[in-house]
């Protein structure tokens, strides 16, 4: 599913790398787990989720993701993203399985505030006092 | 107390009314008793016993326990180790006693007890022998005083420095016996011993030392190499070690059939070839293998698919002398990374140890994107010791990342003095740091004077701007220099640069910047050429303010001490933007180091160089065009070479505004010299010119300006001391022009990048 | 250096009373001077070892490191007092100050937070051997603060895989201080973020799920306002203001 690590269409040509990140689904996954398969079934065909539902019913997340970076001070950016949702009923076995792509995700900027934390901090002089400085060689190479 | 129904059924769930400590002179009753672990009235089996005979000897206050029942009580005899009154040392005369008594777990006013002492002679014995004094023999002396106190004396007799007199090589064929002391760390005694230390015979340095010389074989094709032993045998007489190693070379080997086969179907070996390092037919290389191997995971890891696991297989053909290296390919385990705990970072901040991982938590775990993290690590300089290691995660197929980390001391201080034929004498206060309040951010400040020049230097910069791998740095400098006979002007100057640095691939780097120089000149006085150099160099304010960019592709291999890898670097600069000066200035700078006869360490090393500064739209000022001399071409002065203008009382250098120059040299290690010392040899040719001046308005008189080569030949000694790099050359101009300035001998002292 | 012979070590003073000592010791901490204190106290130790006059001169040894801020020699003579006396008159406060000395060494969260997991264990080991002295509470409270510190780590890592859309490594950063340090205020912005990071990856029903029980949880929390309000506009209209690039720029080179 992802493109060879060399991408000819970008605009700096063939520096861009291409790489997979998070979950990796094992071929033919998916057919292994139909509905009303049990909940061991999935974890032996797909493995440990990637997540799993904080509240409500039980729900395994397995996310994956393809990045490319055009060129290394760029920061790899995603180019798909495929979750594979397997939702749980009350007798543990397979409810429905639900598929979420790249275009599903919604953009926004995030919030910069955060919560205050304490602990000192390093001040300079303290970093040269804290026997920071070593006589280096002194023609300064 | 009342006992529970069961209480006294079971023979051995026995309950006593009280516990009676004996033997304690001075530790109260009342402690022995809160270790036991046994109450009155309440029943307690064999096991309480032991735990509670345990718990008392772990308090290090007793040297003997023992409890016993007898009738209903508990009968706990104890007998106590002795308190230390004071600890003294004797016959230390090299190592001082605040140094010894670090050492020591043995302390003033805590318990002593034989395991201690015994510690102790050992650690005593360890350090001495660390520093050269093998044959330092130690003894603890404990004399009882009143009241349970004993006074501690340790007696050192330390005995003289044992240094190494020679080292021997047996069974050697294919490197002579120099070039395999130069592999190990362990030296013969010389007169810089007492600095480098050396020539200290330590088992654990030897042992570095034989997987030092089994990876050097590895590397040159002896894949068979064995170390047969590494034997030191003492000399009473001279108080030297002899240290002997003998040794199997085996064959030297190259490498047979070279192939990939993959059991992935994902995975087609032949899209593996070109990462493929070991050439059929070349030498037999181990590092090379790795390389590989790295290369190879990376690749396939690139193509999507994560667990892909490489493993080399030597197939040896002993008729031939070569290897048939196969790179096997095959399913690795599916284990994903569940956390990376980042362990030990007293000073330097979890994300710029986290952002070195091109893994993230929730992704496959690939081992090599974990070494290439270690690596990457290490080489920030920022820490004593990382290693990246990893703990069984929550599930078996997921694994914890833990990195340890130790941070070091990354500032420095360094006062310095320099000389240099062209700048007479210069002293140097730097205050270095490297990962600035452990954000990864480097600062610098320099201030430095000479003779006729004083200068501020202040660097910084932030490698990662916005999270990205963008080094965000700014520079500023302030320098005045009076007149002298190369520079006949008073100039101050001031200025900075903005630069904003973007790595593009490992190697090639692209660098956009903002350059501010503003200069105050005021021309020499008082002499009938101050009209002329008023005219030549300009009198009083001149800016330039210019945007620039800089390429730099470089496969050097190290960077202070270069011996294989290509540089080069292209600049331009545009002057204009606001300011004076109106200009493009193109630079560019190639050089290429090659070992010429591997693992001998000669050295050849090839330079070119042009440049090219064109006025736009208004005449370049003099001082804005390139100076070249000695430091170019040597065998001429500073400013030797180039457009000239004959004044009255002397001629004076114009400069350029083209110039081209090339090198070639041979470096090599100086014969005869103990390897170690760092002396290096060095034979050379320079040529190059530098010429096209715009005529400075109102100036009359003639200006000298060809465009002939120069040249020169010469040999340089070269010394890596400890204090730096030294290094003086001696040259002789071979073509020159007549109004031309020469210097025979140069001698320099500092960095060579 | 001249060194001959071994160090001439002087002759100990001669033996003063242990009482005498002591009461001088007590007469330099009055004054302020700690270092003399010390050196009265280590006197007593050294010549009445174990007596009683030794038991109070440990004691004051380890008080005079902690007035100090000397925090490796307080824990050393503290833990002495405690192998000696585990049951003496001043054992909760000697186990006390061990806490009080970790506990001011915490570094802020993107360090090593070691000294913080020190403080919890050493504040905790007060509460369960000495649960009546009257340092309890205040053991208390440091343990609620130094839980804050841990979870504010786990948030910490959590934001920076979140700013890289690591969506894997972020959530389940933020899970553990939802389970393991919900009692914690970044309880409340851990379930903010949750919801930042289902919303970005589409899983609308997760998101809404998160935001629903910070509601519930806090309600006039400033992070249940943000949540409410972004999944309000659905997320969709992305708000990639230009403005906040320089101020983000700013801030993360001084940050």
């Amino acid at each position: 599913c992802s493109s060879m690590g060399l991408d000819s269409k970008d605009a700096l040509g063939g520096i861009s790398e291409t790489y997979q990140s998070g979950y990796v689904p094992p071929p033919m996954a998916l057919e292994q787990i139909p509905v009303g398969s049990s909940r061991d079934q999935v974890l032996i065909a797909l493995g440990t989720p990637s997540t799993t539902a904080q509240y409500g019913g039980e729900v395994f997340y397995y996310i994956s993701q393809t990045r490319r970076r055009a060129a290394r001070f760029m920061r790899p950016e995603v180019v798909d993203q495929r979750i594979i949702a397997v939702y749980f009923d009350q007798k543990q076995t397979v409810e429905r399985v639900a598929h979420y792509g790249l275009q599903d995700g919604k953009v926004f900027d995030f919030v910069t505030r955060t919560t205050p934390t304490g602990g000192s901090d390093l001040t300079f002089l303290q970093q040269v006092l804290s026997g920071g400085t070593t006589f280096g060689n002194p023609f300064g190479t | 107390a009342q006992t529970g129904v069961l209480g006294s059924l079971s023979a051995e769930a026995a309950v006593i009314r009280s516990v009676v400590v004996q033997g304690n002179q001075r530790v109260d009753s009342e402690t022995v008793r809160s270790y036991v672990l046994i109450q009155p009235g309440r029943n307690f089996g064999p096991a309480d016993i032991d735990r509670s005979v345990q718990a008392l000897y772990a308090t290090g206050l007793f040297s003997d326990v023992s409890i016993t029942q007898r009738g209903n009580s508990l009968v706990v005899k104890v007998s106590e180790n002795a308190v230390v009154g004071t600890v003294r040392f004797q016959g230390n005369k090299k190592i001082k006693r605040a140094m010894l008594e670090g050492l020591l777990e043995t302390k003033p006013r805590a318990v002593v007890t034989d395991a201690k002492l015994q510690g102790d002679v050992e650690r005593i014995k360890g350090y001495y022998q660390h520093t050269g004094r093998a044959q330092a023999d130690v003894r603890a002396e404990t004399t009882p005083r009143d009241n349970g106190r004993v006074d501690v004396t340790f007696v050192i007799t330390e005995g003289s420095r044992t240094g190494i007199s020679d080292i021997e090589f047996v069974g050697n064929k294919a490197f002579s016996d120099g070039r395999l002391r130069s592999v190990i760390q362990t030296k013969e005694t010389n007169f810089l011993s007492w600095f480098t230390k050396r020539d200290v015979y330590d088992d654990a340095k030897l042992a570095a030392d034989q997987e030092l010389l089994r990876r050097f074989y590895l590397r040159s094709g002896y894949a068979d190499f064995r170390v047969v032993s590494a034997e030191p045998t003492f000399d009473e007489a001279r108080n030297k070690y002899v240290i002997t190693f003998t040794i199997e070379e085996g064959p030297r080997y190259k490498f047979g059939a070279v192939n990939v086969d993959s059991s992935i179907p994902e995975v087609s070996a032949d899209s593996l070839k070109d990462v493929v390092k070991t050439k059929s037919g070349r030498t037999f290389n181990a590092l090379l293998i790795e390389r590989t191997l790295e290369d190879m995971t990376y690749a396939i890891a690139k193509t999507g698919y994560s667990f892909a696991q490489v493993r080399p297989r030597a197939d040896r053909n002993y008729e031939t002398n070569t290897i048939d290296i196969t790179y096997m390919v095959d399913e690795g385990p599916r284990l994903y990374v569940e956390r990376i705990d980042v362990r030990g970072n007293d000073r330097t901040r979890d994300y710029v140890i986290r952002r070195e991982f091109d893994m993230a938590e929730g992704d496959a775990y690939n081992r090599v994107l974990a070494d290439r993290a270690e690596r990457r690590l290490r080489n920030l300089g920022y820490f004593k010791s990382v290693n990246v290691t990893t703990e069984p995660g929550s599930s078996p197929d997921r694994v914890v990342i833990v990195v340890n980390v130790e941070d070091q001391s990354t500032g420095s201080f360094t006062v310095g003095g320099g000389y240099s034929t062209d700048d007479g004498f210069i002293a140097e206060v730097s205050m270095q740091e490297k990962n600035f309040l452990g954000r990864g951010q480097y600062l610098k400040i320099t201030v430095g004077g000479g003779e006729n020049s004083q200068n501020f230097n202040m660097s910084f910069t932030e490698p990662y701007f916005l999270g990205r791998r963008m080094a965000l740095g700014f520079d500023a400098f302030y320098q005045t220099s009076d007149d002298t006979n190369d520079r006949p002007y008073n100039l101050d100057s001031y200025g900075g640069t903005l630069r904003l640095g973007l790595p593009i691939t490992d190697d090639l780097d692209v660098q956009f910047n903002y350059k501010l120089a503003n200069r105050d000149v005021s021309a020499r006085t008082g002499v009938t050429d101050t009209d002329a150099l008023k005219a030549i160099y300009g009198d009083g304010e001149y800016l330039n303010s210019s945007i620039g960019y800089q390429v730099t592709y470089s496969t050097i291999d190290n960077k202070q001490d270069p011996r294989d890898g290509l540089y080069f670097r292209l600049n331009q600069d545009f002057a204009g933007v606001g300011g004076d000066g109106q200009w493009v200035k193109t630079t560019a700078d190639a050089r290429y180091y090659k070992e010429v006869v591997p693992e001998t360490g000669i050295v050849g090393f090839l330079k070119i160089g042009a440049g090219n500064i064109t006025g736009w739209g208004d005449d370049v000022a003099i001082l804005d065009n390139f100076f070249k001399g000695g430091e170019t071409i040597r065998g001429f002065k500073a400013r030797g070479y180039g457009a000239r203008y004959d004044g009255v009382n002397d001629s004076y250098a114009l400069g350029g505004k083209n110039y081209v120059n090339a090198t070639a040299e041979v470096q090599f290690p100086m014969p005869l010299a103990p390897s170690d010392l760092g002396l290096r040899g060095a034979v050379f040719a320079d040529a190059g010119t530098l010429f096209d001046v715009d005529r400075p308005s109102g100036l009359a008189g003639e200006i000298h300006d060809d465009a002939s080569i120069r040249s020169s030949v010469g040999a340089s000694i070269l010394w890596n001391s400890p204090f730096g790099l030294l290094r003086a050359d001696f040259a002789q101009a071979l073509t020159k022009e007549s109004y031309d300035e020469e210097q025979f001998f140069r001698f320099s002292a500092g960095t060579q990048f | 250096c001249l060194g001959f012979g071994g160090d001439k070590e002087p002759e100990p003073e001669p033996e003063t009373a242990a009482g005498e000592l002591y009461n001088q010791g007590l007469a330099y901490m009055e004054k302020g001077k700690t270092k003399d204190a010390i050196g009265r106290f280590e006197e007593v130790d050294r010549q009445h070892p174990y007596s009683e006059w030794a038991k109070k001169a440990m004691i004051m040894t380890a008080y005079a490191h902690f007035k100090r801020g000397d925090h490796a020699e307080t824990i050393t003579a503290a833990k002495r007092y405690l192998t000696l006396y585990p049951s003496g008159a001043d054992a909760a406060y000697a186990q006390y100050m061990i806490g009080e000395s970790y506990f001011r060494q915490i570094p802020e969260i993107t360090r090593d937070q070691k000294a913080t997991r020190e403080a919890m264990a050493a504040m905790q080991e007060v509460i369960n051997r000495y649960p009546d002295s009257e340092y309890v509470d205040d053991a208390r409270d440091k343990i609620i603060k130094t839980r804050d510190q841990l979870a504010g780590k786990e948030m910490q890592v959590g934001r920076y895989y979140l700013e890289r859309r690591e969506y894997i490594a972020a959530v389940n950063r933020f899970k553990v201080v939802i389970t393991e340090y919900s009692d914690t205020r970044h309880a409340e912005e851990a379930l903010y973020r949750l919801t930042e990071s289902y919303l970005s990856m589409g899983i609308v029903p997760e998101a809404q799920t998160a935001a629903a029980v910070l509601g519930h949880n806090f309600p006039d929390s400033p992070w249940y306002k943000d949540a409410f309000t972004l999944l309000q506009t659905g997320g969709v209209a992305p708000q990639e203001n230009k403005g906040s690039w320089i101020s983000k720029a700013f801030q993360k080179v001084v940050g």
